[in-house]
Formats: structure tokens, sequence, C-alpha cells
């Protein structure tokens, strides 16, 4: 009898934990039969690959938390590498303080305009998220083509990459910057009034209004961080790159989504957070880290992870009913 | 009644946890006859459609159809018999035509092919409305339909599956006097072609015209089953009600005080609600009564800034206010209790404490950021002032029952200090014994210097706790009565459409 019992509390916490047992299964297959992949500077790499889209990611589970979608990270992204690039330009002997600045700025202004835009229409134009983003999604995009001439931004001075391919130490700049902003947003949505408001207007807007939650508010903010975060990864995208291309960031919409989804934040909002996150974003970066020291083509790589992403979300979902 | 009766049943019983809704119900119900079901809100109505049409198993008794014994697992098992509900609300497709609506998961179809024969569909929807003497046509889309129509569309429906019981839900509550006239010929046209039928209205001139025998129930029991020929309004009002009021209500023995705490001043929203006035005093509990429709939720939900009106005056301590958001009634000290707890009133995927901190989190936090150590000690402090029952204050809210539940939601606004609540069936789905806390609270509450507004509509609960019954009916105040020596009769002639 109470071997039943405890084989039963054993595959509840099993079942509870999927994400966690995947994630060590996971950690523990790439290390024994993926050569190299325990080497600290591949693990230092893995991470530098999941900075930028842990950025995307992060303002995504905001918005998705609240129940809503952003699809303009990717275009808005990509446009800020423009704008970044760009403006760099007018400052050929600038130093590494200038390129920070600039990238920081660039986040700011580009992300402060379109997530403004996609806030209005979505929080007091009652336009639903999916629509709204995609319009900017290819309104951005079109910009970021019709201010180029569709050709990439060259010739930045050196110091601007510092951020994008700079180490602090032995760690990269890009990291710790994404460390630090995983760390704010993990605090704000679990310790601030905002934070708690933004899991319950996503859990069920009418109890939030009828609580006296200031909805309309509450979605602003939370495009605002989106698009915002959105631009800086593309600014620091632009950063590593050594260029502006309007045709970088492709996707990186589906990547975020997929980071979100994958950790177990739920897809109607409300439940999950940036450590759900942080597992996703990990277990998507290491897989695509093992598979290719494993020298598995990235085209197998993306069939690989949708696949993943799938028989993720297809357990999170019997979790709860 | 030499005929035999289409259905029998016999000692039909029903309870739900902590409520007996039906006991030993004995029916028959005859072809081409209009059964009218009588009764308050809570007298057993619903749940006597729901077991004849199963959606509920009983607990006891027998149901038989033409003599045999009938045990319906589900709906689709009883329309297969014959048995069709139509239900207040309505349950058609806006987007699909009216032929498309009657025959959906039948179409007829182009030979074995998979193909809709359309013509023939529309000829078949054509030709069952003419048969009810309807005149709409088959290929209009039901989203342009008025309510009547839709209405005659189901009852199309009804008929085209060979229904020979239909069970109408209050059939009439949506529709307008000339809309009823075209509903009553229809339903002739089905009582000649020896279609049964199942009526249930709380207008008792329109069943008095268009029924043939009435039974009417409270609290679960059968109390008579009587031909319409043999009994008038006032008979029919006076069974439906005469109860002994069982007094477990708590009314404060304290008067209110004359400080008028809120004023509202020929409240109006176009087409919903019209000129509502009523003052609220200190330490008051205003009974809001009426028929469900009558526009209490509505004119609740605007004066807590929740929904719009198009003019009228608040006056809140002698302050001209107008609130356009719940945050600003908050902010004055309202607090709302909606009727549908679960998807108004509690966030049930999170924890009782999150639920009861969330109306004034902010207040409490330090520039943003919440005070977990006052959000656990308020959670703690009403868990046991309301004697919530909780295995901790991190359980999710859903686990909880009803009555506990109700608990939380009234604990939200006592933490975010409100001095006037609005309580909208605070009792609804809830049973006995929480009840009776409930209405303790609530007389705890008034006695020290809230005020209430109380929309329900159990009489014996108005009747029970409120200092002065507000009634409304159709969107407009019907009267306001001092609740002293006031009877269900008084209130139901207020709120009835008989009364017109």
């Amino acid at each position: 009898m109470s071997n039943t019992l405890d084989l039963k509390r054993i595959t509840k916490y099993a079942k509870e934990n999927t994400l966690v047992l995947f994630f060590v299964i996971l950690i523990m297959m790439s290390a024994l039969f993926v050569p190299r992949f325990i080497d600290p500077n591949n693990l230092v790499n893995v991470m530098m690959q999941i900075a930028i889209n842990a950025l995307l990611a992060t303002g995504m589970t905001f918005v998705i938390l609240s129940n809503g979608i952003d699809l303009s990270v990717g275009s808005v992204a990509a446009l800020a590498g423009i704008v970044a690039t760009v403006t760099i330009k007018f400052f050929p002997n600038a130093g590494i303080l200038t390129g920070v600045l600039v990238i920081l700025a660039t986040a700011i202004v580009i992300g402060g305009i379109f997530g403004g835009i996609m806030a209005v229409n979505i929080a007091k134009l009652k336009v639903p998220p999916f629509i709204a983003t995609l319009a900017i999604m290819s309104v951005a995009r079109g910009l970021a083509y019709v201010y180029t001439e569709s050709r990439p931004v060259f010739g930045l001075p050196d110091s601007f990459s510092w951020m994008g391919i700079g180490y602090i130490g032995p760690i990269p700049v890009m990291v710790i910057v994404t460390a630090i902003i995983m760390i704010i947003a993990h605090i704000v949505l679990t310790r601030t009034c905002f934070g708690r408001y933004v899991f319950a207007v996503g859990s069920n807007e009418e109890v939030a209004k009828l609580s006296g939650i200031n909805i309309v508010r509450i979605k602003f903010y939370v495009y605002m961080i989106c698009s915002v975060l959105a631009a800086l990864g593309g600014a620091a995208l632009a950063s590593r790159l050594q260029a502006g291309q309007p045709n970088a960031a492709q996707g990186y919409e589906l990547n975020a989504i997929a980071a979100v989804a994958m950790g177990g934040t739920s897809m109607s909002g409300g439940r999950g957070g940036i450590i759900q996150t942080t597992l996703g974003l990990v277990i998507i970066g290491v897989i695509n880290n093992a598979l290719s020291l494993l020298g598995v083509s990235s085209y197998w790589q993306t069939i690989a992870m949708g696949v993943i992403i799938l028989v993720a979300v297809i357990f999170d979902q019997n979790k709860e009913s | 009644m030499h005929q035999t009766p289409l259905i029998e049943m016999a000692g039909v019983s029903k309870s739900f946890p902590g409520v007996k809704a039906l006991s030993n119900i004995d029916l028959n119900i005859y072809p081409g006859q209009v059964h009218v079901l009588l009764g308050e809100n809570g007298a057993g109505k619903s749940t006597l459609i729901k077991i004849i049409s199963g959606v509920y198993s009983r607990d006891a008794g027998s149901i038989q159809l033409r003599g045999q014994e009938v045990n319906f697992k589900n709906t689709r098992e009883s329309l297969a018999a014959g048995i069709s509900v139509i239900h207040q609300e309505l349950s058609v497709i806006p987007d699909l035509t009216v032929a498309e609506n009657i025959f959906l998961g039948r179409e007829p179809k182009i030979g074995k092919s998979g193909f809709v024969d359309r013509k023939k569909m529309n000829n078949d929807a054509g030709r069952l409305l003419e048969n009810i003497g309807v005149k709409i046509s088959p290929k209009a889309v039901i989203r342009r339909l008025s309510n009547a129509d839709k209405q005659m569309v189901e009852i199309a429906r009804a008929v085209s599956q060979n229904s020979f019981l239909v069970i109408m839900d209050e059939p009439t509550s949506s529709l307008s006097e000339h809309e009823v006239e075209a509903l009553f010929k229809v339903i002739e046209k089905l009582r000649q072609e020896n279609v049964a039928i199942i009526y249930i209205s709380h207008r008792l001139k329109e069943i008095a015209r268009i029924g043939d025998t009435v039974t009417i129930l409270r609290d679960g029991q059968l109390v008579k089953t009587v031909s319409l020929r043999e009994i008038d309004e006032s008979h029919m009002i006076a069974l439906m009600v005469g109860r002994e009021i069982t007094q477990f209500y708590y009314k404060s023995e304290i008067p209110p005080a004359d400080e008028l705490v809120l004023e509202i001043k020929n409240y109006t929203r176009k087409g919903v609600f019209e000129n509502v006035s009523f003052a609220l005093r200190r330490g008051e509990i205003l009974g809001v009564a009426g028929l469900i429709g009558a526009g209490r939720t509505e004119v609740m939900r605007a004066i807590f800034g929740a929904d719009r009106v198009d003019s009228g005056e608040c006056v809140l301590n002698g302050q001209t206010v107008c609130f356009t958001e719940p945050q600003q009634a908050i902010n004055a000290g309202i607090g709302l209790i909606p009727e549908d707890r679960r998807n108004q009133g509690l966030l049930l995927s999170k924890s009782v404490k999150e639920n009861t901190s969330l109306a004034s989190l902010f207040q409490n936090s330090n520039f943003g950021l919440i005070n977990f150590k006052w959000e656990s000690k308020i959670a703690e402090d009403f868990i046991q002032m309301l004697r919530t029952k909780t295995p901790s204050a991190s359980t999710p809210i859903k686990n909880l029952s009803g009555g506990n539940q109700q608990k939380v939601v009234i604990a939200k606004w006592l933490a975010a200090k409100s001095r006037i609540l609005i309580m909208d069936e605070p009792t609804r789905g809830i049973d006995v014994n929480a009840k009776a806390e409930i209405y303790g609270l609530m007389k705890r509450f008034v006695e020290e210097g809230g005020s209430i507004i109380m929309v329900s509509s159990e009489l014996p609960e108005i009747l029970g706790v409120s200092d002065r019954i507000l009634v409304m009916r159709e969107g407009k105040v019907s009267g306001i009565i001092d609740n002293q020596g006031a009877t269900e009769k008084d209130i139901l002639q207020l709120a009835s459409i008989s009364g017109c």
C-alpha cells in the first residue's frame, strides 16, 4: 500500500517537473555523448548564443503572461540595428561608452515608439494583439529595407562591437547585460504590484478590472517593455555582426515565443515567469549547441527544434487537465 | 385527464451538496398540452427540466416515457428520444443561415457524397417554417434576425427533430409584446399537432393565456398541480410564496443612521435601465429585488464604474462623483461582489492570499514593491476572522468550496477598507451553513458603520436581511418598501409583469 503511494508521489513529482527532468537528462546526455560539450569555453559560447534571444524572450514573457502576443519583436530588432548603426556612423571616433549609449538610446527610442503604437492599438483601441503586432512586424521590417535600400550598413567604428562581442574577464558583455536584465525582470514580475497585476490581467481581465486594476496602463507597459527589449536585442545583434542588416533577426519572434512556451508559461496568460523562460532558453540553446557539435546540419536542427517544442508543450498541456 | 400521459414522473428527487434541490416530485405531462412550471428562483424548475433532458441524473424516483422507464445520460439521448429544450440563452449559431442552423449536424447529403444538398435543405427548412406559420427565409443569416425569430428557428429545429416534448425556459423574457403573440401562435400550432410543451415563465398573465395546466414548485417540493382554469393569479402567487420564513437570517438590531452615504439620482442607460434613483444610509442593508433581467446587476455595475451610464448623478457622502473606472469607486470606499464569483470575482488559479490582497496591494506597497509581510498577515487575519476553511493562505482558490470562495471575495473588500459593499447574489450556490455565516458577516459590517446594497433573487433572503427593499421591473424602480411587515407577495407584485 505504502509502496504504491510512494510510486504515485514519485510519478507525480516527475509529472509536475517534466521539464526540469528533461533538462537534467539533456545535460547529462550532452556531457556524456557530445564531444567538447562540457568544455567551459563551449558553455560560455552557449550562453553567448542564447543572450540575444533571451532579451526578446524576456519581453515576450511579460506580453504572454498578460494573455497577449508580440509578433513584431524580430522586425523591431532589425530596425533598431539599422538605426543604431546609422547613428554610430556619425561618431567615427566613438569610444566604448558612446557605442553603449547609442545602443541603449536606440533601444529606448525605437522600442518606445513601436511599443507605444502597439500598446495604444491593443489597450485603447482594442485591436487583437495578434493583428496589431503583425501589422507592426510588417511596418518595421519595411522601414528597415526602405531606409537602407536593402543594403547593409557597414564601416562602423571598432568600439561599437564591444557590447556584442566584448568580454569582461572571462564572460561576454552580452551575457552579463542579459543576465542583469533578466534578474530585474524576474524581480519586477514577482515582487512588484505591477508584476502581480500582469499576472492578474492575464488570468482574468474582468476580475482584474473589477478589482481596480488599470488594465489599459498595465497592457501599455507590457508592450513597451517587450519592444524596448526587442530593440535592445537588435542593436546588440548589430554590434555583434559589426553591421546593420535590414534582414537581420528574421524569425526571432518565433524563437522568443518558443522559449517562453517551452519553459511552460501558459499561452493564455497568468501562469509562468522568467525562471520558466530561462529554462526554455537554456534547453533550446543546449539542443542547438549539441546538434552543432555533433555536426548535424542547421536545417535538421530547425526540424528537431520544432518537434521538441511541440512535445514539451503537449506534456505541459496534459499536466494542466 | 382521460389521455395516457407522455411522461410520468414519480418520486423524483435530487440533492446537491448541502441542498435538497428536488424532493419526491410526481408529474405527468400529456401530449397536446402546455404544462407550466411556476416557482421562485431556486424552487427547482431548472433542476427538474435538467433531469428530464438528461443533464442531471436523478437520485431517486422513476421517469417513464410512454410507459417505458428511461434514464437519459445526456441531452443527446433525450433529444434522440424526442425531447427538445429551448434555453433562455438561445443556442443558434449567429453566422450560419436559418436552414443551416435547423439541420446542423444532420444536413441532407447529395447521394452518398459528403456534399450538402443545399437545395433540399433550404426547401425542407422552408416547409418546416411554413408549417409552424413563421415567415422567415431559410437563407437568412441568423445574426440579422430579431430575438423572436431566432427563437422560432430553435422551435423549428425542435420540430424537425420530431420532438414530441418541447421544453421552453422563459421563452418570452427577451421578446417584445408583438413577438410574444407570434410565439403564442406557434405554440398553439404545436399543441394542435399533439406536441407536449413544458413552459417556464414568471409572467403570470401570459401563463394564464397559454397554459393548460400549472405545477407550482417551492423549495424543491411540488406544491400543487392544477388546471389553469381553476386558479387565478393571486392564488398562484400565494402558492409560490406560502412559506414560513425560517429565521436563520441575521438582521441587525441597530437601526440604520439617518445619514445618507450614497444617493443615486436618475441613473439611465438607454435600453438597459431608466431613471433609477435611490439612497443608501449609513448602517443600512438595502435589498434589491426583481426578476432576472430586470436590470439590477447592470445598475450595480454602473454605480461601481464598471459600465457606463448615459445620464444621472451619483452623490457619495455629500459629494457629487462620477465613476468611470472601478478603480475610482474602490478608492472612494466602494466594493463590488459580483454575481458570477468564478468569472468576475476571483482569479481562480491564484492563491487565497493573492486574491485577498488584489484590490489593496498598491495602497499597502512600498513604492510599488509588494509588502509580502502585510499580504500574509491580512490573508491570515481574514481567514481567521471570516472562518474561511482553507488548508493554507497559499492554497489555490479553486480548491475551496463556494462559500469559502465567497468569503475570500468579501475579505478582498474588507482588506481594501470598503465602506459600501455592493453584493450581487452574495449567497448563490452556497450551502445553508455558509449562507448563515455570510449573513452574520453582513450584519457585523453594517453594525460597524458600513452600508450594503444586496441584489438577490431569493425573496426570503431579501426579507430576512434588508432594512429596506428596492424592487426593479424592466429596468425601472417599481417601488421601494420598508421591510416592516413586508411580505413576499408585496415584492412579487411589484416585480412581476402581471402588475401592468
